[in-house]
């Protein structure tokens, strides 16, 4: 994940991009687009040895530490705390369906046992072992899906030439085969689609740090297709989806918003989703204090879902491999949220009516459920929807909701909200027709 | 009168200490105070100046603290004052065209620099500048020409006087020795408000402004509220301390919106929201954060929904004119007001409370539903219940259904226009059962 991106160069990305020209998703693919689209919540884990430095995932560019430096970091790492089964145990109880885990961010370091390099957790840390391999197999065991983040772009490696924009005080020679390199990225993402069973994606970034180079995207994303078909391939480049691509993302926004200032407006057909961090950081840092509040953090996955986006919601686990506490309190917040509410969100799409200033809607199979996000009286009358509507309840308890019909919608006569209602839901029952 | 005002004045009178015509003259500044609250909170949109030597610097009011410039380097700046394209009277001119119905004016701000012809300092634009005019003075008999009410602001802080000492959290890098006595500074702070209420007609109120810079000092507001009160029972007193207002205050200053958290409970004083329009109140050259009209108009229809005045500021340059994006922004609020002000002037807040789709405002038994954000063809307004089965939707001028139904009322609503900041529906309520 990055930082300062420059939109003019992005917007010169199109031109040069192949990818898959005539991309066909497979039956496997667009099932898997549908379970997707139904999972609704996921887990983005930012871990690698940057953690050690508790700056974030972007240290070693941001204080411009060289590559020769920055491997003196890796021996030292040793998470003695690190429990994979309690990673996936917590992404299960708050109600994710996935988890999306670095395999390899900026800055090069694989965290399973690449035999492409040695530059990995295995060859390289005291550790030794492949955290890769033990969330993979915590994830089978607990049945929750595992994408695979990989960073195209890489500070390490002396092939990755020429430099984008960042990268630029590794020490690395001026010179090397950017085909080569692109060549050990195809390796590194086979290993990790042939070694650690069913993967449901791969989550790139980093191709904004070269956007007028040619990144051989025609034969990664074919080469994943052939490997697994049923696995999504998106790219965090945050201009239009290119051809082979499987899903759209958008970095700390929701679709359509560009807050960030690097997100493109452009929404696609495509299966979508919002990531987000809990704090300001990805990567763990020393002191970002700034955790949102739970019902903030609900509130946008619940204004996501109305916009028929998923929520990718961040860990950066301490350098031990542990949560830090304040992740684990908003983690728990969240799974009280979705034992109740769940069924508003999971297998739901955006629904019959757009954002309003009340809050969002989602529907699925004869339910539209109302989110009143932000909404304290007690009448509310909104816009006709398709079908007729035979009852309406409030989902947190079943208490009817009075509703009157009228020809350009409907008016609800809705229970007292409590105080500290983070999302009042109700379902509107439907009969097809008109 | 208010509640509050009862009770202190109930305590007066028992503790019997006053004379009968000491008596009279409070109740007499009570009845005063209390219409011109009123008056206040009719008035709803109000003009803010923030002038001063400052402006030569185009830096914002608070550039010799925010560059650490001393008192003596500061007073440099005095003799390059010459505003020769100031004029009171288009000022005041501009602010009607805006629909404006009082002018709140910086006499003295945190540099501690009159913009009158004080008596009790040279530190004045009379003794001061090559310019030598009073434009406290001209602004006064220009408002008064015109019939526009004057507030006038008034910097409890000063970085400029050797008597404000112990300092607060700011001010501490004007070189001035580390004395002084503040019992004398508050002596000099009293003085010139009784010239700025002596000699510039009637006042309608003193701004203050400052006295978060130091918690820890008497500030001695009793003494100094009285006095004004004394010389002009009907000039109204509010104080910006981001804080709960004070015995003696009559209104509640916030900066930019309404914070429903500083309104204390059972508040009966009417408030203010002061915003820039730009993101400075002085002059500054290289802010160009101006908000749209449509925000600006937006803004000013919020306050009005939590039954708040808007005042809209300007920071004239140093030649003492008000730069034409000030001016375009003004004129398109005065166009709307022209249009729908009958909705915001001599308003309260409404039935409804301020929410994420709008607000609502009344006049009487008048409501006005002012819809900021909503779009769709159905409103249900809860807890209601309206005098008739129609509607007015002004910005159209046309009658629209109004139903009632168990907890309120439903109106059917046109569809909205691209142009419609603001579509507002107005009713009358039924008297109540």
């Amino acid at each position: 994940m990055i930082r300062v991106r420059l939109s003019l160069l992005m917007s010169l990305m199109p031109a040069a991009i192949v990818a898959q020209p005539k991309y066909q998703p497979t039956p496997e693919n667009l099932a898997a687009r549908q379970w997707f689209q139904d999972a609704k919540l996921g887990m983005f884990i930012h871990w690698g040895i940057s953690s050690q430095l508790e700056d974030g995932e972007w240290v070693m560019e941001n204080k411009g530490i060289r590559t020769a430096d920055y491997e003196r970091i890796a021996p030292d790492w040793n998470p003695t705390k690190f429990d994979a089964d309690r990673w996936v145990g917590a992404a299960k109880t708050a109600g994710m369906k996935y988890i999306t885990l670095i395999t390899k961010h900026h800055d090069g370091f694989a965290l399973w046992d690449s035999k492409a390099s040695d530059w990995d957790v295995v060859d390289r840390t005291k550790y030794g072992k492949d955290l890769v391999r033990q969330i993979a197999d915590a994830c089978q065991r607990q049945g929750i899906k595992l994408f695979f983040y990989h960073s195209q772009l890489d500070w390490h490696h002396p092939d990755y030439f020429p430099l984008g924009t960042t990268g630029k005080n590794s020490g690395r020679p001026a010179a090397g085969s950017f085909p080569r390199y692109l060549d050990y990225l195809d390796a590194q993402v086979t290993e990790l689609l042939t070694n650690y069973g069913p993967i449901g994606g791969i989550w790139f970034d980093g191709m904004w740090d070269k956007p007028t180079a040619d990144w051989r995207l025609d034969q990664t994303y074919a080469l994943i297709h052939r490997l697994q078909p049923a696995a999504l391939v998106g790219s965090n480049h945050h201009v239009t989806p290119f051809p082979g691509e499987d899903f759209q993302m958008f970095e700390r926004d929701l679709p359509g918003a560009n807050s960030a200032g690097f997100n493109t407006t452009d929404i696609s057909g495509l299966p979508l989703e919002t990531s987000q961090t809990m704090n300001d950081s990805w990567g763990f840092r020393l002191p970002d204090r700034a955790w949102k509040p739970s019902a903030t953090l609900i509130r946008e996955m619940v204004t996501a879902a109305g916009l028929n986006a998923n929520y990718l919601l961040n860990v950066g686990p301490m350098p031990n491999g542990e949560f830090p506490p304040e992740a684990n309190k908003i983690l728990a917040d969240l799974g009280r949220w979705t034992s109740t509410y769940g069924e508003s969100i999971y297998g739901t799409r955006a629904g019959p009516i757009g954002r309003r200033p009340w809050g969002v809607t989602t529907a699925k199979a004869g339910r539209v459920y109302l989110h009143l996000l932000d909404w304290s009286e007690r009448l509310l009358a909104i816009p006709a929807v398709a079908g007729k509507v035979t009852k309406a309840h409030r989902l947190s308890d079943g208490a009817p909701v009075p509703f009157t019909t009228d020809p350009n919608g409907l008016i609800l006569s809705l229970p007292l909200r409590a105080a500290e209602t983070i999302d009042e839901v109700i379902v509107l029952q439907l009969t097809p027709g008109r | 009168m208010t509640r509050q005002s009862r009770i202190s004045l109930g305590r007066i009178l028992l503790a019997g200490s006053l004379s009968l015509g000491a008596t009279q003259q409070l109740l007499a500044q009570r009845a005063a105070a209390d219409s011109a609250r009123a008056w206040f909170a009719d008035a709803k949109i109000g003009l803010f100046v923030h002038w001063g030597i400052y402006s030569l610097l185009a830096d914002g009011e608070w550039v010799m603290n925010n560059r650490g410039i001393s008192a003596a380097e500061y007073e440099h700046l005095a003799p390059r004052f010459h505003p020769s394209r100031f004029d009171a009277r288009a000022w005041v001119a501009l602010a009607k065209r805006a629909g404006i119905n009082y002018i709140i004016m910086t006499t003295k701000h945190h540099d501690g620099f009159a913009m009158f012809d004080s008596k009790v300092t040279d530190w004045d634009i009379v003794d001061r500048t090559p310019f030598g005019r009073d434009v406290i003075a001209e602004l006064a008999e220009a408002c008064r020409e015109a019939k526009m009410p004057l507030v006038l602001y008034y910097s409890q802080l000063d970085w400029h006087h050797p008597d404000f000492f112990p300092r607060g959290g700011t001010g501490r890098t004007a070189g001035r020795p580390e004395a002084g006595e503040f019992s004398k500074y508050l002596e000099f702070m009293d003085a010139q408000l009784e010239e700025l209420l002596t000699r510039y007609g009637r006042v309608a109120g003193i701004w203050f402004d400052g006295e978060w810079d130091n918690g820890a000092v008497d500030w001695q507001l009793p003494r100094t509220y009285a006095k004004i009160k004394a010389l002009q029972p009907s000039a109204l007193i509010g104080s910006n301390r981001n804080g709960l207002p004070q015995p003696g205050e009559d209104f509640l200053p916030f900066e930019s919106y309404v914070r429903p958290a500083s309104i204390p409970a059972g508040n009966a004083l009417p408030l203010e929201v002061a915003d820039k329009i730009n993101d400075t109140w002085g002059y500054r050259a290289h802010d160009r954060l101006y908000k749209s009209p449509d925000s600006l108009i937006r803004s000013m229809v919020r306050a009005a929904g939590w039954g708040s005045n808007y005042v809209a500021n300007v920071g004239p340059m140093s030649d003492g004119a008000i730069q034409p994006e000030f001016v375009e922004r003004l004129e398109a609020m005065g166009t709307w007001l022209r249009q729908f002000g009958s909705s915001i002037y001599g308003t309260r807040a409404g039935p409804i409370p301020p929410a994420s789709w709008g607000v609502t405002t009344q006049r009487n038994d008048t409501v006005f539903v002012h819809l900021l954000d909503w779009s769709d063809r159905l409103l249900a307004l809860s807890g209601v219940r309206a005098a008739g089965k129609t509607a007015l939707v002004m910005n159209r001028g046309e009658s629209v259904p109004l139903t009632a139904v168990p907890g309120g009322v439903v109106i059917s609503l046109p569809p909205r226009q691209a142009g419609d900041i603001d579509l507002i529906v107005t009713f009358k309520l039924a008297q109540p059962q």
